[in-house]
Formats: C-alpha cells, structure tokens, sequence
C-alpha cells in the first residue's frame, strides 16, 4: 500500500511521497522540472466549459481566472463543511466571482458553473488531479493518502476532506492537523511533555491563527489540541497585491486602474511582492496607455502600504494568546505556513513580538534561514510532514461506542449502554448490531450514541451521550429494525439503521460522532417511568382474513385501478409504473399473504401520483381515499398480549 | 432545586388552572411561586405560558427573558422566546408587514439558538425556516432546510412543503426529490403548520413580490391541502 502526502490549499495543492528508503520527492505537474528545489504546487484553480464540464485544472485554469470569473472556481476549501447560513450571515459569500447557492440536502453549498458541484466534488477533483500526476510520476497506484487540515477545520469539516478523498478514489484516508505536520517536517522533537504550538497560517486569501498543544498521546498517536482559532478573511496574500497594486496606480498619478490592465497589474504587483521577499528593492517599468514610468517599490514601501494589514495581524496574534491566557514567553513552539510569511515585514513583527522568547526567537531565525536553501520550506513542510507522518500512526480507538439500550418492564424503562465497538478496538472493526426489542405506536424512533471514555488511569470509564439519530417507519406495527455500528479503516465510526421488513427503510451515517449534539455525561442505569406509546415485541400482528385479503385484492383491481384507468385519457404514467408491480404484488399475496403492506403502500402511491397529475377528480380521490382507510383499518391489526 | 410542600402544592394548582384553561388563575398561582422563590426558572417559563395565551405577549416575553438568564441552558426558551415575538407580531393589527417583518427577523437568533443547543426539535426548525421565508431569506431558508434534514422524521411533509415554497420563491426550480415526500404514504402534517402557512403566504401577496411566483406558490398551497384531504377540510372548517 503506497500512501501519497497531500497539502491541499485554498490557491495552491502540493503532494509528496516517502519511499521504503525515507526519500521524500515532491509530484510535480504538467511540465514542471524534476528538480526538487523548483515550485512543484498545483493551483487549485479548476476552469469549467459552459455546460459544466471540467475544461482543466491547475495552472491553466489559473491563468483564465482574470478573463472567465464565473467560470474559473477556486478558494472552496473555505466552503468545505460549513453551512451555507453560516457563511452568508457573515458576508464570507460576497468574496467569489462564481454563483454559489445551498445545497436543500445537507444546508451546504453548491457552486454554479453551469452544473452544480458541491464543495466535496470540487476538492476531490483537486486530489484526483494530484493523485493521477504522482501515479504516473512514481510509477504506482496509490491507494492510500495522508491529507493535511488546518488547524481551524473541526471534526465535521475534516470528515468533508475525507469524502472528498474517497471519491477521489482513496480507500485509506489520514486526516493530520497542518502544525503537525509542519512540525515533523522542521523535526520539532515531540513527546509526551505538552508543547504550546502557535501556527500561524497567511495564505492566498486569509490569516489564520491557531494556539494549540502538540504532543504523543498514550494511544501512541501524536495529538493536537486546539486552544483558540482565529483568523481574518481579509489578510492574505491578495490583500498585499491589492496593496502593492495601489501604490503602483499612484505612482502613475491614477486613480482607478482601467479594466483591460487589472490582471496585469495585479501579475505585476504579485511579482514584485515575491521579489521583495528576497531584495531590498525592486524597479519595475510600468506602461499603461500612454503612460511609461519606471517604479521602485522598497521593503519600507511595502511595510507602510501594509501598516493596517500588519497591525490587524498583530492584533489578531495578541487576542489569540490573551483569550487562552498565554503571554508571548510562554510559547514553546511557533510554525510559519504559506507563501506571504517570507516577507521581511513579517519576520520583523514576529522578532518584536516574541522579543523575550529565546526558543522562538531560534526557531524563527532558523526558519527564515532554511527557506532560503533546501526542500523543507514555508510552502512545501505540510505536504512533507504527512509524508514523514506515518511512522506515528496508532491503529486503535481509544473510546468505545454503543447505543443506549431500552429494557422495558411493567411500569418502568431502564435505560443501559450497550457498547458495540469496546475502547482500545483495532481500526477497522466490525462492531456489532442492536435488535430493537420494542415497537413505538409513533412509527419514530431515536437512537441515542453513547460514547465511552477512559477515566485516567484506565481502570474505569464514563459515558457521554454524544448525538441522537432518528429513524421513522412509514408502518409502525411491521417494523423490525436493527441499528448496526461499526469502524472503517479511515477511523471513520459508521451506523447504519435498517428496517428488516422493508428494504427501502435504511439510513446510514459516515462518520456519525461528529458534530455531536453534545458531551454530556450521563450516569447509567436511568429508571423512568414506561410512557404509552411504547410496546414490548408481546404486540402480536394479526394477519387479516383471507376473506379480507380477497376483498382488499378486488377492491384494488376492480376499483382503484379502474378509476385511475377510465380517467386517464392521455397520461398514463403513473399507471404504467406501477401497474406491472401491483400485478405481481397481487399474484404473490395471494400465495404469500405477507405482501398484502406492500400491495396497500402501493395502492396509496398510485392514488396520490395520479391524482396529483390532474388524472383524477377530487371528489373521486376523496371517495377512494376513505375507501383506502378502511381497508387499512381491517389489514393492520394487533392484539397485545 | 427541590420544592417545598407549599412550592409543591401552587405548583400543581397553577398547572391545573393551567390544564384547565383557566390562564389568568394560573398567573395568579405562578405570581406566588415567583415571589416564593424567584430563582426558579420554570415559574418564569411557566407564567410566560399562561400570559401568552391570554394575549399578554410583551409580558410574556418578559417573563421568558427571565427564565432565560436564570437557565442559559435551555433550548426551549430560546424557541418560546421567539414563538412569543412571533405571535406578538400577528397579533397586531396595527402592525405593517414590515415591522411585523422586522419581528421574525429578531426571532431568527433565538431559534438559532434554540437549535444550537438541540438540534432535534423539529417545530423549532420550521420555525426557523418559516422565519427565512417570512423575511424573503429564501436561500437561507433552503440552507436551513438542509441542515435540519438529519432531524425531520415526523414533520417530514410539512417540511418538504416550506422547502419547495422557498424554492419557487426564489425563482429556482424545485427539486422532484423534495416533492416526492408529498406522496410518502406515511408522511404526517400539523394542521396547525397549515394555518400558518396560509397566513404566511397571505402576508407575502401584499408585498410587490414577482406575482408569477406567488402564484406557482399558491398553486403548491392548493395542491398540498388538497393532498392531505383531511387537512384540508380542517382549515375550511377554520
């Protein structure tokens, strides 16, 4: 099993191998050189045709960006996992060129390019590119990946990532926190002690913060615990183009730059900015209509134009600690990633900030150091450090999980864990299944997940109810339902409820102690007292008379269908769809009575699609449908025993 | 916190009156309770009750804000709080659609809130997204209709209607995998929604909204009544 790295990013991806000897090499793309030292990063600009379809991906797609707005998406890392509500309530929308709308499904978005793609498919046709280029670069199938998060995606965000990877065609999937990753790259020693790691993060589009601690848990595994996000949508590395871009119009003595220059002026002010990452200063010749200049943008220049920006980044960096009670000489660890923090202008504030912190002081010298020469840098340590991550895995779940059981008695309820995936499990595990034992009159039912948690020391655990799962039957007295759980190999924890009785009635849920409810701890056995509507198995079901069933079969036949035929002059859909399942419902339940739900769930389908195709009068729908409530009267019958 | 017998005894006779219809003697019961022990959350949400259905809403909401700082925890007041702004604001005949617009829209946190502390209540959902769609948010309200899809078993109809509403509002076109759930044999409805929904789209047609629209919409109201013969006869007889 050959794993690849993956660094995907809101501009720009990167992937990296290890091989059995512990070389890293870095996938390179559509032309790229083989060298290691050269950018091997893939943006992640995809550009689509008018009818929706890919046109291409990467640098291609990048360079179209400028011209076809509405055609050219990139930056939906943003939108991975998080609700459409969410973001257009915090104005975070208004950023794309491109049409984004909610998806009715899951409440996230969906971005319109012709076609919709939800944020998952988009990202996984990120990692299918970066997939396919080191397969044919490497020369073997990868089926396994190491993908790199930021520090600020939760648990519901990270398992987004994971399905965009299994579509991508991934069956094993590693999600690793970036500072982790960062970490293992810079060979930051990491054990048992708790280090207290600031990472800040400047990409593209935005700043992020995140304070956490680092360390190798007793489950063998190297932890990340985040303390405080934070971060600011507004200062990336395009809002010191933007900047730069300004300057240069001013120079000009412009106010506004004209339409057909902006790309252009905003290629030349990226330039310039990474110019001015390794010079003092840089002179550029500048020619926009009638008018040729010849600029000098220095260091100093840059600082100024950037004072908002930079005082927004030290603020940022000062709360962040402050509302986790930290001051600057505490911090054991600080990881630079992204492309703008090689400007000067950040070295300059960090060194000030941190002027007591010798450790950091190094560690920021070092850095700087290092991005000057060799393979681990700035843009490149994340993807590494997956690469390298491996050797930490740890390959069992240290909680156990269950549902909470419902044993009924005669007056009272108790409630009980039951614990299907015990703690310490190996990844994968089959887990187990729960029978339910009693029936709701409601036809709802709720499933309460239970997680069990070590205490420490090990030698005893709680439970905290973690999330509710609910589950409705159409036919509450011939519901036979189990609730299966289990643990894929992506640690990924999957339940799965099924009606027995009926083959349509499944829900399964990928990853389904995220986003929890809550963490509450409850204290178990529970004793309450029985409420009505809940049944032990002792209901019996009565199968109707064969006199009924008979009857039933007529009615259908010689009624229903006969009405829904003579009103249907021309539209004859409904009918022809299920005609041919009513005919064989109706052949087999007369040999095999069982079907007689299925024959009447049927007959109702018909009623309503017909009726609702204009097919039938209203007052012979009513007619039929009071008939139907009979018939359902004297099919389902119980007795309690 | 435990009751003393005579906390004990008003309670019962305030949830009696309560039971019995008899509102105002349950705020007389619920006045005691308050003075007996004013910490007690329950008491506040318990005469917010009785208030509310007297038609005494601004102290109603009074009432609930009490029992909300005395128990930040609980879901139910949030959503209380905001069904008591809501009614308040149909309740007034006085009151413009847009003032009255102006209400659902400060509910939205509250319901949010609600929500945000559990997400299993299914009335509070459609709460929410009737509150979208009463102040035009309509790709909110589709936002909002799928994140609560993991929830909605038992309202399901009801559900999927608001949804398909927000669609045509919004000028989109419905998804037939929402519509199906109008002919799901087991799908329940609250004809309580129902009149909501009437009252909602009534609201909506004194706007100067796109009438094509309004009408597709209206035609979705017509269709799902008629679906649902039962409760459709419920809100003629209302």
């Amino acid at each position: 099993m050959k794993t690849l790295s993956i660094d995907f990013g809101s501009a720009n991806s990167l992937a990296a191998y290890r091989d059995e000897k512990g070389t890293v090499t870095l996938i390179r793309h559509d032309g790229q050189s083989l060298s290691n030292s050269d950018t091997k990063h893939l943006p992640s600009f995809i550009a689509f045709h008018s009818d929706g379809s890919v046109k291409c991906i990467g640098q291609e797609a990048k360079s179209l960006a400028a011209t076809h707005p509405k055609k050219v998406i990139w930056g939906f890392k943003r939108l991975l996992g998080l609700p459409y509500t969410y973001l257009q309530e915090r104005g975070e929308l208004e950023r794309f060129t491109y049409d984004i709308l909610p998806d009715w499904r899951d409440g996230q978005c969906r971005c319109l390019v012709g076609k919709n793609y939800t944020p998952v498919e988009l990202v996984s046709m990120i990692l299918q590119k970066l997939k396919k280029d080191a397969e044919e670069q490497i020369g073997v199938p990868f089926d396994s990946v190491a993908l790199t998060s930021p520090a600020y995606f939760d648990s519901s965000r990270n398992s987004r990532l994971k399905e965009a990877a299994r579509m991508a065609g991934f069956s094993h999937i590693l999600i690793l926190a970036e500072p982790v990753a960062a970490a293992i790259a810079r060979n930051i020693a990491i054990d048992s002690s708790r280090q207290i790691t600031l990472t800040c993060d400047i990409g593209a589009g935005t700043l992020d913060i995140s304070l956490g601690v680092i360390y190798y848990s007793d489950e063998r595994e190297v932890k990340y615990e985040t303390l405080i996000n934070t971060g600011n949508t507004s200062c990336g590395g395009i809002d010191i183009d933007y900047h730069i871009s300004r300057f240069i119009l001013k120079k000009l003595g412009m106010e506004e730059t004209p339409s057909d220059f902006r790309g252009e002026l905003l290629k030349l002010a990226e330039e310039a900015k990474m110019d001015l990452s390794r010079e003092e200063k840089v002179c550029r010749t500048v020619q926009i209509g009638g008018i040729k200049k010849s600029i000098v943008i220095t260091r100093q220049d840059l600082a100024h134009m950037c004072e908002e920006l930079l005082f927004s980044f030290r603020s940022q960096l000062l709360a962040a600690l402050d509302q986790a009670n930290y001051l600057p000489g505490q911090i054991d660890t600080l990881i630079l990633i992204g492309g703008p923090v090689i400007l000067p202008m950040f070295r300059d504030l960090l060194a000030d900030i941190f002027s007591g912190n010798t450790r950091v002081l190094q560690q920021l010298e070092a850095f700087y150091r290092e991005n000057e020469q060799g393979m681990v840098n700035r843009m490149t340590a994340t993807a590494i450090g997956g690469a390298m991550y491996h050797k930490y895995v740890s390959d069992r779940c240290p909680f156990g999980y269950g549902f909470e059981e419902i044993i009924l008695r005669d007056e009272e309820i108790e409630y009980k864990p039951e614990i299907l995936i015990p703690m310490n499990s190996v990844y994968p595990h089959p887990g187990g299944a729960l029978l339910v034992r009693y029936s709701n009159g409601m036809g709802l039912y709720e499933f309460k997940l239970i997680k069990q948690i070590p205490l420490t020391g090990g030698a005893s655990s709680e439970y905290k109810f973690v999330s509710i799962l609910k589950f409705a039957v159409r036919n509450a007295l011939f519901a036979n339902i189990v609730c299966e759980m289990s643990m894929n190999e992506n640690k990924e924890l999957v339940v799965r409820i099924r009606n027995l009785s009926r083959s349509d009635e499944t829900v399964e849920y990928i990853g389904a102690d995220i986003d929890p409810c809550s963490e509450i701890t409850v204290q178990y056995p529970i004793h309450a007292k029985r409420p009505k509507n809940i049944q032990d198995k002792s209901v019996e079901i009565l199968p109707p008379e064969e006199a009924t069933l008979i009857g039933f079969s007529e009615w259908v036949v010689n009624t229903l269908m006969l009405s829904v035929i003579s009103s249907a002059k021309e539209n004859k859909k409904p009918i022809d769809r299920v005609e041919p399942v009513m005919k064989e419902v109706l052949a087999e339940s007369k040999r095999q009575p069982v079907r007689y739900q299925q024959l009447f769930n049927q007959a109702g389908c018909l009623l309503h699609n017909s009726y609702s195709l204009g097919m039938l009068h209203p007052e012979t729908k009513y007619t039929l449908e009071c008939d139907l409530n009979e018939w359902q009267d004297q099919l389902f019958t119980v007795t309690v025993k | 916190m435990k009751r003393d017998d005579h906390q004990q005894e008003l309670f019962f006779l305030a949830d009696n009156s309560y039971e019995n219809k008899d509102y105002a003697t349950s705020e007389q019961y619920y006045h005691q309770l308050i003075e007996a022990d004013p910490s007690e959350y329950s008491y506040h949400s318990g005469i917010s009750f009785a208030l509310r259905l007297q038609g005494k809403l601004d102290e109603a909401v009074v009432s609930i804000d009490q029992a909300i700082s005395l128990n930040p925890q609980n879901a139910n007041l949030y959503w209380m709080r905001a069904a008591a702004m809501k009614s308040f604001a149909c309740q007034q005949p006085d009151m413009s659609i847009q003032e009255r617009r102006e209400v659902f829209r400060q509910s939205i946190p509250y319901e949010q809130t609600s929500l945000s502390l559990d997400p299993t209540n299914e009335e509070a959902w459609l709460d929410l997204i009737e509150s979208r769609i009463c102040i035009l948010g309509f790709h909110n309200a589709i936002g909002d209709l799928g994140r609560s899809n993991r929830y909605i078993q038992r309202l399901r109809l009801i559900w999927a209607f608001l949804g398909s509403l927000a669609f045509v509002l919004a000028g989109m076109e419905t998804d037939p995998e929402l519509e199906a759930i109008f002919f799901e044999p087991g799908a329940s409805f609250n004809a309580w929604c129902l009149i909501e929904l009437e009252r909602l789209l009534k609201d909506l047609g004194q706007e100067n909204f796109d009438p094509l629209r309004l009408q597709k919409a209206k035609n979705y109201m017509d269709h799902f009544i008629e679906h649902k013969t039962r409760g459709g006869l419920l809100l003629r007889l209302i």
